[in-house]
C-alpha cells in the first residue's frame, strides 16, 4: 500500500515535470497567453448570464409590465451574446494557436535533436520507432489543443460560476436541484468509467484490424501461394466481429449517457415544480427562475459529460509526452567542441593512430572490431582496403568521418585530432559514397546538388564526367525528374552512378568510398568502372574495394584481417611478397585469361 | 451506393426499430414543453391565491415519468441505429478483405498498401458516420420539424415565423463551415503525410546527411514542412473556434428574438408566460437538429464519395481468373514454351523455353532485373501469362483451377514476408493443422533448428511485424520451412538463400537433395554454389536465356556463368582466408587447395 502510494507520488511528480517542460514550449508567446487567460473568465461569465437575463425578463419585466425594462434586458442579452461569442472564440483560438506553435517548436527541436544523435543511436533504434515519436506522438499531444481538451480547466471555472450563480439566485432551489444532480453525476461517473474501458478496447481492436490488414495486404502474395485466402478471410472476420462487439459496449454507454443528459433537465424541472408547489410558506418559484435553473443545470452537466473524452485525450497525450521527452533526453555524444576549429585545407595526411574500436562496450576480445590499426593516407594518395566481410574495412571509413569514435587511439587530419575539428567542416571535406545508395525524394538535380549549393551547370558537368548524364537525360524530365521513394525508379547501377555524381559535385578533399557488391549488368559495370577512374583522378581517396579491378587503380593496398592490418604496400610490392594478396591476384589473372 | 443499401438491407429489423424508437423519442420530447407551460401558468395563477398543489404534483410525476421513458427510448434508438451502422461497417470490411484475397499482384502494384489501407479505414469510417449519426440526425431533424412546428404554430404564429427566419439560414452557415473544416482536415492529413515521409527518409538517410554535412539544409527543409503544417493547423484552429461557438451563439440568438417578441405579446396579454416558455423550449428542441443537419449534410457527401472509393475496389474484377480444370493428380513437371511477359513497357521475359521433368532440379541465375522472378511467378500465375506458354503437369496453367495449380508449389519468395504471429504459426501458415513434429521437421530441413534455442520462447516466439524479431537469414529460413511444411510436389526457391552464408546454404541445399530427392525443385540464385548440383542451369539476361547446361558444361564455356563462378570462388577464398586466420591456420597453400578444389 505504502509503496504503491509512493509510486503514485513519484509518477505524479514526473507528470508535473513533464507538464512543465511541455508548457515551456506552449507558453513562449506571453501576449497570446495573457489574452487567453483574460478570455477564459470572460467566457465563463458570458456563459452564466443568458439564463439570468431570461429570468429577469420573465420574473421582473413581465410582472411589472415594464416595456422599457424589457428592452434593457434584451439589450443586455444581445451584449452577452457578443461577449459569449467573442470571448469563446478568443479563448479557443488563442489557446489553440499557442498549442500549435508549441507543437511546431517541439517538432523542430525533436528533428534537430535526432539529426545530432550519434550513429550508434540508429543502430539501437529502428527508424519506425523514432518516426512515431516525431509524428504520432506529437500529433497526440497536439490533439489536446485541437479537441479542446485543454479547456478542462476552463470547464471547472464554468461549473463553479454556474453553481455560484444558482446559489445567488435561490439557495433553496439550488439545494433542491442538487438533490437530483448528485445521483446523476454519480451514474454518469460510473458510466464514464465503463465507457473509458470500452473505448480503450475499441482502440485496441481497431489497431489489431489495421495491423492485420496492412500486413496481409503487403503479404497477399504469400496468402495466395499458400492458398490461405478463405482461412485468412475467416480470421479477419473474427477480428472484425470482435471490434464490432467492443463498439457495441461503447455505443451502449455513450447512448445511455447521452440520454441521461437530455433527461436530467426535465427531471430537475419536475422536482422544482413539485417542491415549489408543496412549500407554500416561502413563496412560489417564478417561471423565470424555473427556466433559468433548467438552463443552468444543463450547462452544469454537459462539461461533466465531456470530461471523460477530454480525460482520455489528456491521458494518451501524457503517455506521448513521456516518449517524446525520452527521445529528447537521448544524449548527443558526438558534437563539435566549443573551441573546435574549422578544418583547414588538407596539407599532409589523414591518419588512424593505433585505433581500437568496438561497436558496444567491449566485454570480451571478440567485441573488438579494430585492434590497433595505424594507417596514414597522404594527401593525393589513393588507398584500397581489402579483406573479408566483418574485418573492419567499413568501420575505418566511419571512424574517419567521426560517425563513431574509437575507444583507444585517435584519428587525425594533418596531425590534429578530428575531435578538435568542427564537425560539419570535417564531414564536408570528406565525400562518402556508401554501398547502398540513399537517394532523397525530390528531383535528380536536388539530389545531385545535395552536398553543395552547386549550379545546374556544375551538376551537369559532374554527371557527364561519371557518365550519369546520359541516362538522366533520357528520363522523362531529365534532371527535373522526381526520384521515387527510396530511389526505386532507378536500377542499382544507376543509383551507384548518381551517388558518384553527387560526390563529384561535392568536390571533396577526400573521397571515401564503400564499393557496391551487388551485381549489375555488364554494361553498367563498365560504366561504373570508368566513373571510378574519373572520380579517383588527382584525389585523396580511401576505398573499401570488392573488385580487384578497383584495387589495381590505387597507389597502396591495405589488407585487413580480423581488425588488423596484415599486409600493406602497392600492387608491385604485394605481388613480390608471397602473401594472400598475390594469390588473389593470380586468381584474377586466371579469370581474365579464361 | 447500390452496394451499400444491399449490405444495409441485411439489417432491416435493426434499422426499423431504431427509427421507430426515434419517433417515440421525439414524441416524448414534444410533450414536455406543454407540461411546463401548464405548470407555469398554474403557478402564475396561484399568485392570485388558489393553488392546486395536487395537480402540480401530478404534473411533476408525469414529467419525470415521461423524461425517464424518453431517456429509455432515446438510448435504445441510438443503440439500434449505431449497432446497425457498425454491422454494415463490419460486413463491408469483411467483403473488402475477402475481395482483396482474389486480386492479382498487378492490382497491388496499382494500389499500394497505403491506398488500400486508407480505403479500409478512413473511407469506411466516413461511410459508417454517414449511416450512423448521418442518417439518425437527418431523420431526427425531419421528425423534429414535422412535430414541433405545428405545436409551435398553435402557440404563436409570430414565434414560428421567427424560428423559420433564424434557423434555416444558420443551418446553411454550419454546413458551409463544416465543409470547410473537412477540407482543412484533409489538407492537414496530407501535410502530415509529407512531414512523416520526410522524417522517415531523413532518418533512413541520416548517414548521408551527416557525411555531406547537410544537417542545416535538412533542418531548413523540415522547418518549411513544419511551418506548412503549423499554418494549416492554425487555420483549423480558427475554423473549429468559429464553428464551436457558432452553434451556441445562433441558438441563443434565436431565443433572444423569441423572448423579445414574445415578452411584448405577454405584456399585451396575447400570450401567457407559460406559453412563451413553452415556445422557447420548442425552439431549443429544434436548435440542435438544425445544426446537426448542417453538420450531417457534409457528412453525407463525404460518406457517398467514400463509398464510391470502396466500391471502386470491390468492383474491380480479378484479372487472373481460375480455370475450370482440377485433376486429381498433376505430374510435378514444369514447362514454358516461348514464355514472353511484358510488364508495363518493359519486356521482362522474351521467349523463354524451359522444361523441367518430374523430380529434377533447375537452377536459374542472372543479374538483377534479368527476369528470373518474373519467370517463376508466371509458373504459379502470380503474374498473368498467355495461353499456350506455361504448362504444369502437361496442363496449360490458364486452364487449371488456381487452387489446384498453386497446391503444386511451395514458393519461397525473395521478400520472405512473415506475419506478426509466433514462429510456429508462421511455419504452419500453409496448414494450420500441422503437428508439432511436422513443424520441427520443416524447421530442421531449413536449418533453423540451431537458432531455435537462441529465441526467447522457442517455437512460440512472436516474430513481430514482418518478422522484425528475426535476422535476415532467420527470416529466409523460416520462409523456407513454411514452404517445406506443406510438402509441395514442386519447390521454388526464388533467391531465397541470399541472406544466409554459404555454409548454411550448402546445408539447406544438401537437405533438399537428400531428404526429398523425388521432388521437382527450382532454385533461383545469385550464388553459383546454390545451383551447382542442379540437373540443368539456365542463365537469364534481359529476359532471354543466354546460356544453359550443367554446372560442368557452363563452367567450361567461359561465358557469363563461368565468370560469375570464378568471381564468387574468389570472394569465398578471401572469406575463408579470414576464417583460416581465425582458426590460426594461416597456410595459404591450404586455402588455395580448397579454392581450386571448389573450382573443379
Amino acid at each position: 500500500m505504502t509503496s504503491m502510494a509512493l509510486e503514485g507520488n513519484v509518477k505524479g511528480q514526473a507528470d508535473w515535470k513533464m507538464l512543465k517542460r511541455l508548457l515551456v514550449h506552449v507558453m513562449r508567446d506571453k501576449r497570446l497567453l495573457l489574452f487567453a487567460l483574460i478570455a477564459y473568465p470572460l467566457d465563463a461569465l458570458a456563459a452564466i448570464l443568458p439564463p439570468f437575463l431570461v429570468r429577469q425578463i420573465l420574473d421582473v419585466a413581465i410582472p411589472k409590465h415594464d416595456a422599457d425594462l424589457l428592452m434593457w434586458f434584451c439589450g443586455a442579452y444581445l451584449a452577452t451574446l457578443f461577449l459569449e461569442y467573442g470571448a469563446g472564440f478568443a479563448s479557443l483560438y488563442a489557446m489553440g494557436i499557442l498549442g500549435q506553435r508549441g507543437m511546431r517548436s517541439l517538432r523542430s527541436e525533436l528533428f534537430t535533436h535526432v539529426q545530432r544523435l550519434p550513429a550508434s543511436f540508429f543502430d539501437r533504434n529502428p527508424i519506425g520507432r523514432t518516426l512515431t515519436r516525431l509524428t504520432n506522438d506529437v500529433e497526440s499531444l497536439s490533439d489536446v489543443f485541437a479537441t479542446g481538451a485543454i479547456t478542462i480547466i476552463a470547464d471547472v471555472l464554468t461549473i463553479c460560476a454556474v453553481v455560484g450563480m444558482m446559489l445567488w439566485l435561490d439557495v433553496r432551489l439550488t439545494l433542491l436541484a442538487f438533490l437530483v444532480v448528485p445521483p446523476l453525476v454519480l451514474m454518469a461517473g460510473i458510466m464514464q468509467r465503463y465507457a473509458r474501458v470500452s473505448f480503450r478496447e475499441v482502440r485496441k481492436h481497431i489497431a489489431r484490424i489495421n495491423a492485420y490488414l496492412a500486413e496481409h495486404i503487403a503479404g497477399m502474395g504469400v496468402v495466395q501461394t499458400f492458398r490461405q485466402e478463405a482461412r485468412t478471410a475467416k480470421e479477419f472476420e473474427g477480428l472484425s466481429s470482435e471490434f464490432r462487439d467492443a463498439n457495441r459496449d461503447a455505443i451502449f454507454y455513450d447512448a445511455v449517457l447521452f440520454a441521461a443528459v437530455e433527461a436530467i433537465g426535465t427531471a430537475a424541472v419536475a422536482v422544482l415544480i413539485w417542491f415549489g408547489a408543496l412549500d407554500m410558506t416561502t413563496g412560489i418559484v417564478g417561471a423565470g427562475t424555473l427556466v433559468a435553473f433548467v438552463q443552468y443545470i444543463r450547462r452544469f452537466f454537459v462539461p461533466i459529460r465531456d470530461l471523460s473524452t477530454k480525460y482520455t485525450v489528456l491521458q494518451s497525450a501524457f503517455a506521448s509526452a513521456e516518449r517524446v521527452f525520452q527521445l529528447l533526453d537521448e544524449r548527443v555524444t558526438i558534437v563539435s567542441e566549443t573551441d573546435a576549429k574549422p578544418m583547414a585545407k588538407l596539407s599532409r595526411e589523414v591518419a588512424l593512430e593505433d585505433v581500437w574500436f568496438a561497436y558496444r562496450e567491449p566485454e570480451q576480445d571478440n567485441d573488438w572490431v579494430l585492434r590497433g590499426v595505424s594507417l596514414h593516407v597522404k594527401k593525393g594518395e589513393r588507398v584500397a582496403l581489402v579483406g573479408a566481410t566483418g574485418c573492419g574495412k567499413t568501420t575505418i571509413l566511419k571512424l574517419m568521418t567521426r560517425f563513431y569514435e574509437p575507444q583507444k587511439g585517435r584519428v587525425t587530419v594533418d596531425g590534429v585530432d578530428i575531435r578538435e575539428l568542427e564537425l560539419t567542416s570535417l564531414r564536408r571535406a570528406f565525400a562518402v559514397v556508401l554501398q547502398d545508395v540513399h537517394l532523397f525524394s525530390g528531383t535528380v538535380m536536388e539530389n545531385l546538388s545535395f552536398g553543395a549549393d552547386a549550379t545546374p551547370e556544375q551538376v551537369h558537368a559532374a554527371a557527364k564526367l561519371v557518365q550519369a548524364d546520359e541516362f538522366v537525360r533520357k528520363l522523362g524530365q531529365g534532371y527535373d525528374t522526381q526520384v521515387a521513394e527510396w530511389g526505386s525508379n532507378f536500377s542499382a547501377g544507376e543509383r551507384q552512378l548518381l551517388a558518384f555524381a553527387r560526390a563529384m559535385v561535392a568536390n571533396p578533399q577526400v573521397l571515401v568510398l564503400d564499393e557496391a557488391t551487388s551485381n549489375v549488368d555488364t554494361e553498367t559495370e563498365a560504366r561504373i568502372d570508368h566513373a571510378l577512374d574519373v572520380l579517383l583522378a588527382d584525389r585523396t581517396a580511401i576505398i573499401v574495394a570488392h573488385r580487384l579491378s578497383t584495387v589495381r587503380k590505387v597507389d597502396r593496398i591495405v589488407v585487413l584481417q580480423r581488425g588488423q592490418i596484415v599486409e600493406e604496400g602497392n600492387h608491385a610490392e604485394l605481388m613480390r611478397r608471397d602473401g594472400l594478396y598475390k594469390r588473389l591476384v593470380e586468381l584474377q589473372f586466371a579469370d581474365q585469361a579464361g | 451506393m447500390a452496394r451499400l443499401w444491399r449490405v444495409a438491407r441485411a439489417h432491416t429489423r435493426r434499422w426499423a426499430w431504431g427509427f421507430f424508437l426515434l419517433l417515440l423519442t421525439n414524441a416524448s420530447a414534444m410533450v414536455i414543453p406543454q407540461l411546463v407551460r401548464r405548470a407555469i401558468d398554474d403557478i402564475n395563477a396561484s399568485s392570485a391565491g388558489h393553488i392546486d398543489a395536487a395537480s402540480l404534483r401530478n404534473l411533476a410525476i408525469l414529467m419525470v415519468a415521461i423524461a425517464l421513458a424518453g431517456a429509455v427510448v432515446r438510448s435504445l434508438s441510438r443503440i439500434h441505429i449505431f449497432y446497425a451502422a457498425r454491422d454494415v461497417e463490419m460486413d463491408l470490411r469483411n467483403q473488402f478483405y475477402a475481395h482483396l484475397t482474389h486480386m492479382p499482384a498487378s492490382f497491388f502494384q496499382r494500389h499500394p498498401t497505403g491506398d488500400l489501407m486508407s480505403r479500409a479505414t478512413n473511407d469506411l469510417t466516413q461511410v459508417r458516420l454517414y449511416l450512423g449519426p448521418g442518417l439518425l440526425n437527418m431523420v431526427n431533424t425531419a421528425i423534429a420539424y414535422a412535430s414541433a412546428l405545428p405545436l409551435l404554430f398553435a402557440l404563436s404564429p409570430k414565434l414560428t415565423a421567427i424560428t423559420l427566419a433564424v434557423y434555416p439560414p444558420s443551418f446553411f452557415a454550419v454546413q458551409r463551415v463544416s465543409r470547410w473544416l473537412y477540407q482543412q482536415n484533409l489538407a492537414q492529413q496530407a501535410q502530415m503525410g509529407k512531414v512523416s515521409n520526410f522524417v522517415q527518409e531523413s532518418l533512413a538517410g541520416a548517414h548521408v546527411t551527416r557525411a555531406f554535412g547537410r544537417e542545416q539544409h535538412q533542418a531548413q527543409r523540415f522547418e518549411e514542412l513544419n511551418g506548412g503544417l503549423y499554418a494549416i493547423n492554425a487555420k483549423l484552429t480558427k475554423v473549429r473556434a468559429v464553428l464551436f461557438r457558432l452553434v451556441t451563439a445562433l441558438g441563443s440568438f434565436g431565443v433572444l428574438l423569441a423572448v423579445m417578441v414574445g415578452a411584448r405579446d405577454v405584456l399585451a396579454g396575447e400570450l401567457t408566460a407559460g406559453e412563451l416558455v413553452a415556445a422557447v423550449e420548442y425552439m431549443a428542441l429544434l436548435s440542435w437538429p438544425t445544426f446537426a443537419l448542417g453538420w450531417v449534410l457534409s457528412m453525407i457527401q463525404r460518406g457517398r464519395s467514400s463509398m464510391e472509393r470502396i466500391d471502386g475496389i470491390l468492383r474491380e474484377e480479378p484479372t487472373i481468373r481460375s480455370g475450370g480444370l482440377a485433376p486429381e493428380v498433376i505430374e510435378p513437371t514444369v514447362e514454358t514454351r516461348g514464355l514472353t511477359i511484358t510488364l508495363g513497357e518493359r519486356r521482362a521475359l522474351d521467349a523463354v523455353s524451359v522444361n523441367v521433368a518430374a523430380g529434377k532440379t533447375l537452377g536459374v541465375v542472372g543479374p538483377i532485373g534479368s527476369g528470373k522472378t518474373t519467370w517463376v511467378r508466371g509458373l504459379l500465375r502470380l503474374t498473368e501469362v498467355e495461353r499456350g506458354q506455361v504448362f504444369v503437369g502437361g496442363h496449360d496453367v490458364v486452364d487449371l483451377d488456381l487452387g489446384a495449380l498453386r497446391r503444386m508449389f511451395g514458393y519461397v519468395s525473395q521478400t520472405h514476408t512473415l506475419f506478426s504471429k509466433t514462429l510456429a504459426e508462421n511455419v504452419a501458415f500453409g496448414d494450420t493443422e500441422a503437428s508439432l513434429e511436422r513443424i520441427m521437421r520443416a524447421l530442421t530441413e531449413a536449418s533453423f533448428e540451431r537458432d531455435l534455442a537462441a529465441l526467447p520462447q522457442g517455437l512460440d516466439t512472436p516474430v513481430g511485424e514482418r518478422g522484425i524479431m528475426l535476422s535476415g537469414g532467420q527470416k529466409q529460413r523460416a520462409s523456407i520451412a513454411r514452404a517445406l511444411l506443406i510438402d509441395p510436389p514442386i519447390l521454388v526457391l526464388d533467391d531465397a538463400l541470399s541472406s544466409v552464408d554459404t555454409e548454411t546454404e550448402q546445408r539447406i541445399v544438401g537437405h533438399l537433395r537428400r531428404v526429398r530427392a523425388a521432388r521437382t525443385t527450382i532454385i533461383v540464385a545469385h550464388r553459383v554454389t546454390a545451383v551447382q548440383h542442379a540437373d540443368e542451369i539456365i542463365v537469364l539476361d534481359a529476359g532471354k536465356v543466354i546460356e544453359r547446361g550443367t554446372h560442368k558444361t557452363l563452367r567450361a564455356q567461359n561465358g557469363v556463368y563461368a565468370r560469375m563462378a570464378r568471381r564468387q570462388e574468389l570472394e569465398r577464398a578471401v572469406e575463408e582466408a579470414s576464417l583460416a586466420a581465425d582458426n590460426k591456420v594461416s597456410s595459404i597453400a591450404d586455402i588455395e587447395a580448397r579454392v581450386s578444389g571448389g573450382a573443379r
